[in-house]
């Protein structure tokens, strides 16, 4: 900033001419600097992005000026508090200096970030920052349509795919209400998978309830506009104005110039207005007549004429596709039946048959042509319907993705809106694996496009969970049929029923009999077999595992909490079994024993095409298997221990009189807590349990700060998604369980991800409610 | 969403409004820019109080809903409040061989070179200053920091020096740079605001524009008078 002396009007003796005009000092001064320069230089000449200070915009640092247009200047920028790369439009321009249009943009520009389509470049954020309006979007990188029609002319059939893509984004927006008003090759741009997104709602405008918008002025692209959008008052603009947009689009493609001719902007308003259009083929012979038909149809003066909404534009592009005959033109005889032959084969035999039976005059023939015809458009219908079904369900998915929560969601709403949708998606797909593929593929893409890349994780996890359980149900039987030790856990392990309703499969339960009767000897196989039992959802009907594995092993504490839920146990029966595993040396709930022993038992596992396709939706094919088994693992079971926590609550311990009872509680939960063998299930509920019983002693500081570590631990892993967005390390996170335990693993989890394996101190949660105990927090949600 | 106006001054041409809502609307603009229909008046040639010309104008353009008579060609409120002006004033010329004292001519040049006309645009050019000042502190104010503003504001014609600069930047509690940016933004925002107002007295960008031309050539002729 250039720093030359002039003194400030406030000062004496600076006054200029004129001022004696006015009671303020220095107004004049001022309002010569607010009438001259250029608000935009700030964005431009003035801008230095060297400068740290000058290129922090609220959340955004700018880093690359990238682009300039009449109503926007955008930066490539880091968005700070989401730590990624963005696209910034800030709005400049005779529209940013009128207040009421500035409204106007916004609330249009609100509207389009609604928007989630996967051919609709999303809005990630509309605000102001320093009085300057903005929004932001995803960094596409790839050209625009407009480069590319320069750069070489399309394939006719790249055309129409890439039309029919830009329609049913389009059609997406109407069904939301929302006019684009400045379609062009410009505004189409290319991510890094060549898929088009349509951009820049800036002129979008939100149909009142008779389905269009006043014009109001005269806007958008002289090559793209509809006759109506030159005229202005008092015409009305609709769906059928972007109908012509698309159509000038389609034109454009086919002959590699404007609709409106290569003359200027005036000239090609002219030329609009006045609606004299040359064909296409006149341009270029090659172009077939149903195409030209249809660019035509959208290109015709009169809105009435033109195809009534995008769907209609759609449906006879793919009715051209596909070699059916389009509304926009009637064919020739001698075409349909070629085009009959080409795509019909069968059914044109009668067809030409009974063109020769007419020809000599049999009546009967004329019959079977007319079922023959009739078959035929049965057909197309039934084609053209499959089409607008395919379209509604992406549209569908679209929607679903839109009411995906984003980031700030909890992982359980998450996991929720992920049920929903995969219950939505089953009834909703046919049972064919590669239909599954295709819907699964476009919700997708819409959560991707919408940049829920959370709720794909989510998505991720739930159709793993779902497709899952066939794939359980396989390895069980795979793993009974090897019948070594290890398998026979690995099946009881993985074979557990998920789900309130659950029950055990036969096979499941033949698995849980066998190590009980041929490794009744065997700790560990012991040990599964109970917990397995234990923690279905159905009542445990085998005692005899629990009681087997106790009367062996009562050294480790958590044989003994193992109690069957069938059994129905009583408070003292289960204060009973809490003094005996206070008298146990070890705490040992063998999670990292069972982590090792999965991972090994899924190795190199195959997946069948059933769960293959679908899954390769969302993941990788090389990832499928990978993902089925971290699920399988991260699954892996662990004890109840709602009975235990509630019987060691303060106030029934002293209600239920059973000497020793309070000792005995506070000695199994330090050895919970403290425990290398235990789980940090084990050890949270152990902490839980020693700060209700010993508030105000050192035991409940310990106690907290073990909740305290645990807490910046699953931030550091989890909820800053790391371990989501690398799915390496979620495998490394699992052999490190299998090694060294949940606690340490979680800890060198965190190192990985860049932070500490300790919290700072003094460190606390944003929620400080994180650390409550259950109780503390519903007071403190009930203040 | 129904169409709305775009600006202020579309809403007072247009025709689908209640005659009280325009006439509301009206009244404000006049009493927003009066000080431009003094200064209009003070060098009108008329020698009679330009204030009570003023009010005199205001209650005759609410009383008889002058804002009617606005032809859709003249495209902002400035011209037509030119427009007005010139002819009160010259209904009062020929009123005033009856009425008013009159000096024996209208004096078409002031003794600064000022005639009606720029002494209106220069009055103008100050009331949207205003208007701006006004808008742009509201909106820091909102932001809290209306400190900043204030601190800001001498210098928003002016560059201060470095070590005005640092002297400032400690008043507020920022580091000099920061400080140098956030003028230069606030610069911007005002001249912004400034657009903004004028935009909003106009029928559409092209005649904001216009305004903001003339408006220049008077502020920049009487910057170097």
């Amino acid at each position: 900033m250039a720093m030359t002396r002039q003194q400030p009007e406030t000062q004496p003796g600076s006054r200029k001419q004129g001022e004696d005009i006015v009671s303020e000092p220095g107004l004049l001064g001022i309002a010569r600097a607010g009438l001259s320069g250029s608000p935009e230089a700030m964005l431009w000449d003035d801008l230095n992005l060297n400068d740290p200070d000058d290129r922090h915009f609220g959340d955004y640092e700018l880093l690359e000026r990238i682009g300039r247009g009449g109503m926007g200047v955008v930066f490539r920028a880091h968005q700070i508090s989401l730590g990624r790369e963005v696209a910034v439009k800030f709005i400049v321009g005779s529209l940013a200096d009128n207040t009421r249009a500035v409204a106007r943009f916004l609330a249009e520009a609100r509207a389009a970030a609604r928007l989630h389509h996967p051919h609709i470049v999303p809005v990630f954020e509309v605000g102001s920052v320093e009085g300057m309006h903005f929004f932001s979007m995803p960094l596409l990188r790839g050209q625009t349509l407009a480069q590319r029609i320069d750069a070489r002319k399309m394939p006719r059939a790249d055309c129409v795919a890439l039309l029919l893509k830009l329609g049913a984004a389009v059609e997406y927006a109407h069904s939301l209400g929302l006019l684009h008003l400045d379609l062009k090759p410009a505004n189409v741009l290319f991510d890094e998978h060549a898929q088009p997104l349509i951009g820049d709602f800036g002129l979008a405008r939100h149909m009142d309830e008779a389905g269009g918008v006043d014009a109001q002025e005269v806007s958008g692209t002289p090559a793209y506009m509809a006759p109506e959008q030159i005229a202005v008052a008092p015409h009305r603009l609709d769906k059928r104005t972007d109908v012509y947009a698309l159509g000038a689009i389609l034109y454009e493609l086919l002959t590699g110039v404007s609709p409106h001719g290569q003359g200027d902007a005036k000239a090609q308003m002219r030329q609009a207005a006045m609606g004299s259009i040359i064909p296409p083929r006149a341009l270029d012979a090659m172009i077939a007549p149903d195409l030209e038909a249809i660019c035509l149809k959208c290109l015709r003066g009169d809105p009435q004429e033109r195809y009534a909404a995008v769907a209609d534009l759609n449906a006879d592009l793919a009715r051209y596709r596909d070699g059916n005959d389009v509304s926009a033109r009637k064919p020739l005889w001698s075409e349909r039946v070629a085009r009959s032959l080409r795509r019909h084969p069968a059914i044109t035999l009668a067809t030409t048959a009974a063109l020769a039976a007419m020809v000599i005059g049999l009546a009967a023939t004329s019959w079977q042509w007319q079922r023959a015809e009739r078959e035929r458009v049965e057909a197309a219908r039934q084609q053209a319907l499959a089409t607008a079904q395919a379209m509604r369900m992406r549209q569908l998915a679209g929607l679903m993705a839109a009411a995906f929560p984003t980031g700030e969601a909890t992982r359980d709403e998450r996991a929720s809106s992920a049920r929903a949708a995969v219950a939505w998606l089953k009834q909703n797909a046919s049972s064919d694996p590669s239909t599954q593929r295709a819907v699964l593929t476009s919700f997708r893409e819409a959560l991707t496009a919408a940049n829920k890349a959370d709720a794909v994780a989510a998505l991720l996890s739930e159709i793993v969970d779902q497709l899952g359980v066939d794939y359980r149900e396989q390895q069980v039987e795979r793993l009974a049929q090897k019948g070594d030790r290890d398998s026979l856990m690995a099946a009881a392990l993985i074979g557990i029923p998920r789900g309130a309703d659950g029950v055990s499969s036969a096979a499941h339960e033949q698995v849980l009999k066998r190590l009980f009767s041929d490794y009744s000897d065997d700790q560990f196989a012991l040990y599964i077999a109970a917990l397995a039992c234990n923690v279905q959802p159905q009542p445990c009907t085998h005692s005899e595992y629990e009681t087997q594995l106790t009367a062996q092993f009562p050294d480790n504490a958590v044989h003994w909490v193992l109690i069957p839920r069938g059994s129905a146990p009583t408070d003292a029966a289960i204060a009973s079994n809490v003094l005996q595993a206070a008298r146990a040396n070890e705490f040992d709930d063998q999670l990292a024993a069972m982590t090792g022993l999965l991972r090994a038992a899924l190795r190199d596992q195959q997946v069948p095409d059933s769960i293959l396709q679908p899954m390769q939706a969302v993941v990788e094919q090389s990832d499928v298997a990978p993902s089925l088994r971290r699920n399988a693992v991260d699954s892996v079971a662990l004890p109840i221990y709602a009975d235990i926590v509630r019987v060691c609550k303060p106030a029934n311990v002293e209600a239920l009189q059973v000497v020793g009872l309070r000792d005995a509680c506070g000695t199994f939960a330090q050895k919970g807590m403290r425990s290398t063998g235990a789980s940090i299930l084990s050890r949270m509920v152990s902490s839980a349990i020693l700060r209700r019983l010993y508030k105000g002693t050192p035991l409940e500081t310990e106690a907290k700060e073990y909740r305290r570590e645990y807490t910046w631990l699953s931030q550091s892993v989890w909820v800053n998604d790391y371990t989501r967005k690398n799915p390496g390390d979620s495998d490394s996170l699992q052999e490190d369980i299998a090694r060294y335990g949940e606690w340490e693993a979680w800890q060198r989890q965190a190192e990985r991800a860049g932070a500490s394996r300790t919290p700072p101190e003094g460190w606390l949660p944003v929620d400080p409610r994180m650390l409550m105990l259950s109780e503390e927090r519903d007071r403190d949600s009930a203040k | 969403m129904a169409a709305f106006p775009t600006t202020r001054w579309s809403l007072i041409q247009a025709s689908d409004r209640q005659p009280g809502e325009v006439a509301a609307a009206w009244g404000d603009l006049v009493r927003d820019y009066r000080p431009a229909i003094i200064g209009y008046f003070r060098r009108g040639g008329i020698v009679r109080d330009a204030e009570d010309l003023a009010q005199e104008f205001l209650l005759r353009s609410m009383r008889d809903g002058w804002w009617s008579r606005a032809d859709p060609e003249v495209g902002s409120f400035r011209r037509f409040l030119l427009v007005l002006l010139k002819r009160f004033q010259a209904m009062q010329y020929d009123a005033g061989h009856r009425r008013f004292e009159v000096t024996g001519a209208i004096v078409e040049e002031s003794d600064h070179g000022q005639t009606p006309e720029r002494q209106f645009d220069l009055e103008f050019a100050l009331c949207l200053t205003r208007t701006a000042l006004a808008q742009l502190r509201g909106e820091y104010e909102g932001n809290g920091r209306a400190e900043l503003f204030d601190t800001l504001r001498p210098w928003l014609s002016e560059t201060p020096m470095h070590g005005e600069l640092v002297a400032l930047s400690a008043s507020v509690g920022v580091a000099p740079n920061t400080l140098a940016v956030q003028l230069k933004r606030l610069r911007a925002r005002f001249q912004k605001a400034v657009r903004a107002a004028l935009t909003d007295l106009s029928l559409d960008a092209e005649h904001a524009a216009a305004d903001l031309d003339a408006l220049r050539v008077v502020l920049g002729s009487d910057a170097g008078a």
